[in-house]
């Protein structure tokens, strides 16, 4: 199957003095990054806070400018510079959503406008009440929702109806980043549902998360990045079971388990206790 | 349930904090109802829930953090050390807050003066309490800082804290919580934006203290991992009551409420992955009267039973200091998890 989305050697540095603490030195954010997600498939990132996850998915959507390399959509190169007219297919394509869920929701209108105009921005614009409901249906929610605003809606009806916002468009693409971090288990089960089933209708993912256990349960591919490279890529559940670098290891073995009761404070035990020559020295 | 049967439950050792029929309502709002447990020393107890439920009212009322115009906090008893504590917040013995108790506030955010560096804000701890200088306060400082794992902390104690990531200012706030080993922590989601590396590190420091200095936790979480690989305790609350308490293995292996059964039926389990992550349906209930005459998880129970909707069940003292608030936890307990 072809790829929808891919990206092929992605460079990316954060200008200097936008860097923390004047280190003096640009940080080189996403460092030759070459992926890609197939239709109906779920490519995971992992990597500890900092590995450059956010970038990738913030340059894929030409929210950071000045990277090299190639953006492939439907295996055409997007070109961010060019004018919004000539990026249409991409911009409404491929759709973000964030860890908070309120941040794409404008807290001052109502879901009806918010729903509408994404509706309008659509490649086929119609927004009358049925596919305001089809759209809130699609994520579990119904009509009710509409004249209400986002400080009347827990956490997770909040982040359903921020993926009905990126479903207005249609897209072939999700670009997940933590989606379900501020989530507690049981709705992070709903929303893992819901991607099931938008995963089953043919949609792509990208999904950022630290929850291994998420990714083994949704990913078809896990790719793990450190320090702006992605040093291991493979199917998720192989990946997980025999991680082939040992900072991958480190990753999981750092997952908080099910079972081996103390096994996740030994290991960091292990790994903070000073060396023989640190503790000499 | 009476405040004996609770304290004959609990063990040997004298709670180091003893709380009977916590309650909190805003205005006329019941937001949390008669909570009753204690905490002993070097413990730690893990306190879950779906958000909304109550924990972070609980936390802040124990602390006597919760504003008096806004909330009404009532109970029948709480002692620590075996002293008095008001309900209004009021009465709390000297050095109560940073010295006897640290806390963790859900949102780093807001907890730090962005105007001050923050090695100066963690320093302040030692000059105010321990009246240390200036010079070797920020040495303690830049130690703490070292100790969350802030890499380089010598150097990053003269940022401020826009400087500093969520997670940097997250565990910033940990090693002020700390910095005065206090006989109680209170965490409140103290690792959610942190990396799974730099969480395991955390829990493992706040592990060692507890071991070292006998310092008892009370951990606010929705990770049921974080909670079997570290609590000894765990307390469930739905819809601003316990519903469940025991030991940490009785609890993920043999829950006796449904809603705790619902909850770990609902993690991604990565040692499992072929198991499917079966969400609770519908939503957790509002606050106001969802215990009137009823149990509050009714509406999305799949053991429920004619008298759920016309009761509300009351909590049962079962053995091994297990504590359950379900009219069909003997159906739930026989079912297979
Ligand atoms: N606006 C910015 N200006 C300068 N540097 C930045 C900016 N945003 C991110 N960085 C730096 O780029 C690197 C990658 O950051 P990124 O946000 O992509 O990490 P992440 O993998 O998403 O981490 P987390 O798990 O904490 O979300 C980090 O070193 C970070 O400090
Ligand atoms: N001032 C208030 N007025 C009305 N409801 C409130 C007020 N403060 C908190 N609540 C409600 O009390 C409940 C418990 O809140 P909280 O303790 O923060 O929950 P948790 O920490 O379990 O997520 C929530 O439903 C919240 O909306
Ligand atoms: S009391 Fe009834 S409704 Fe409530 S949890 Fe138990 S079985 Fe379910
Ligand atoms: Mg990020
Ligand atoms: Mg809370």
């Amino acid at each position: 199957m072809t790829a929808v989305l891919a990206v092929e050697h992605l460079n990316f540095g954060y200008p200097i003095g936008g860097l923390i603490s004047g280190t003096g030195v640009a940080v080189k954010a996403l460092d030759d990054v070459s992926l890609s997600v197939e239709p109906g498939r779920v490519l995971g990132i992992v990597g500890e806070s900092g590995s450059g996850k956010s970038t990738l998915l913030r340059t894929i959507v030409g929210l950071n400018r000045g990277y090299t390399g190639t953006i492939r959509y439907r295996g055409e190169a997007v070109d961010h510079a060019a004018r919004p007219a000539r990026r249409a297919a991409f911009v409404a394509g491929v759709q973000m959503i964030f860890q908070d869920p309120g941040g794409s929701l404008n807290p001052f209108k109502t879901i009806r406008r918010t729903l509408s105009a994404a509706l309008a921005r659509s490649p086929s614009p119609r927004a009358g009440a049925e596919e305001l409901e089809a759209l809130l249906h699609q994520v579990g929610m119904n009509a009710s929702a509409l004249d209400r605003r986002p400080s009347e809606f827990s956490g997770g009806q909040l982040q359903r109806l921020a993926i009905a916002r990126a479903l207005a468009c249609d897209p072939s693409v999700l670009l997940c980043d933590e989606p379900t971090s501020a989530l507690d288990v049981s709705i992070q089960a709903q929303i893992l549902d819901l991607f099931g089933r938008l995963k089953r209708e043919g949609r792509a993912f990208i999904f950022v998360t630290h929850n291994l256990g998420v990714l083994g349960h949704i990913a078809d591919t896990i790719a793990v990045m450190h320090r702006g490279r992605v040093v291991e890529v493979g199917p998720a559940r192989e990946l997980i079971a025999t991680p082939q670098q040992a900072y991958t290891a480190a990753l999981i073995a750092a997952s908080p388990r099910l079972k081996h009761r103390g096994a996740l404070l030994e290991h960091a035990r292990r790994r903070l206790a000073p060396t023989p020559a640190e503790a000499a020295s | 349930m009476t405040a004996q049967e609770i304290i004959s439950a609990a063990a040997p050792t004298a709670p180091l904090l003893s709380v009977r029929d916590l309650s909190v309502r805003a205005g006329a709002l019941p937001l949390v109802h008669e909570i009753s447990f204690d905490l002993e020393p070097g413990t730690m107890t893990a306190l879950v829930g779906e958000s909304g439920s109550g924990k972070s009212l609980t936390a802040q009322a124990i602390l006597g953090l919760l504003n008096r115009e806004v909330y009404a906090v009532a109970g029948t008893a709480m002692t620590f050390q075996g002293q008095a504590l008001g309900f209004d917040g009021q009465s709390r013995p000297r050095g109560f807050h940073g010295e006897l108790t640290g806390y963790v506030m859900q949102d780093p955010s807001s907890a730090l003066d962005p105007t001050m560096t923050v090695g100066r804000q963690i320093a302040e701890m030692f000059v105010v309490h321990r009246g240390m200088d200036r010079r070797s306060a920020l040495g303690e400082a830049a130690r703490m800082l070292d100790r969350v794992r802030i890499p380089d902390a010598g150097a990053r104690i003269d940022d401020y804290p826009h400087q500093f990531s969520g997670g940097m200012k997250q565990r910033v706030l940990i090693a002020m919580a700390v910095a005065l080993s206090p006989r109680l922590l209170v965490a409140d989601e103290p690792t959610t934006a942190l990396d799974v590396t730099v969480q395991a590190d955390i829990l493992a420091l706040i592990d060692d203290l507890r071991r070292e200095m006998q310092m008892a936790v009370l951990i606010i979480t929705h990770d049921f991992g974080v909670v079997y690989q570290c609590a000894d305790r765990v307390m469930v609350m739905y819809a601003g009551k316990l519903v469940e308490g025991g030991a940490t293995l009785q609890i993920t292996e043999s829950g006796r409420h449904p809603y705790t059964r619902g909850l770990i039926a609902s993690i991604p389990d990565l040692d499992d992955l072929d198991r499917p992550v079966v969400a609770i349906p519908g939503q957790p209930p509002r606050p106001e009267r969802s215990w009137d005459g009823s149990c509050a998880f009714q509406p999305r129970c799949s053991f429920k039973a004619p008298r759920c909707a016309a009761e509300a069940p009351e909590m049962e003292t079962l053995g091994g200091g297990a504590l359950v608030r379900c009219f069909e936890w003997r159906r739930v307990e026989e079912s297979p998890s």
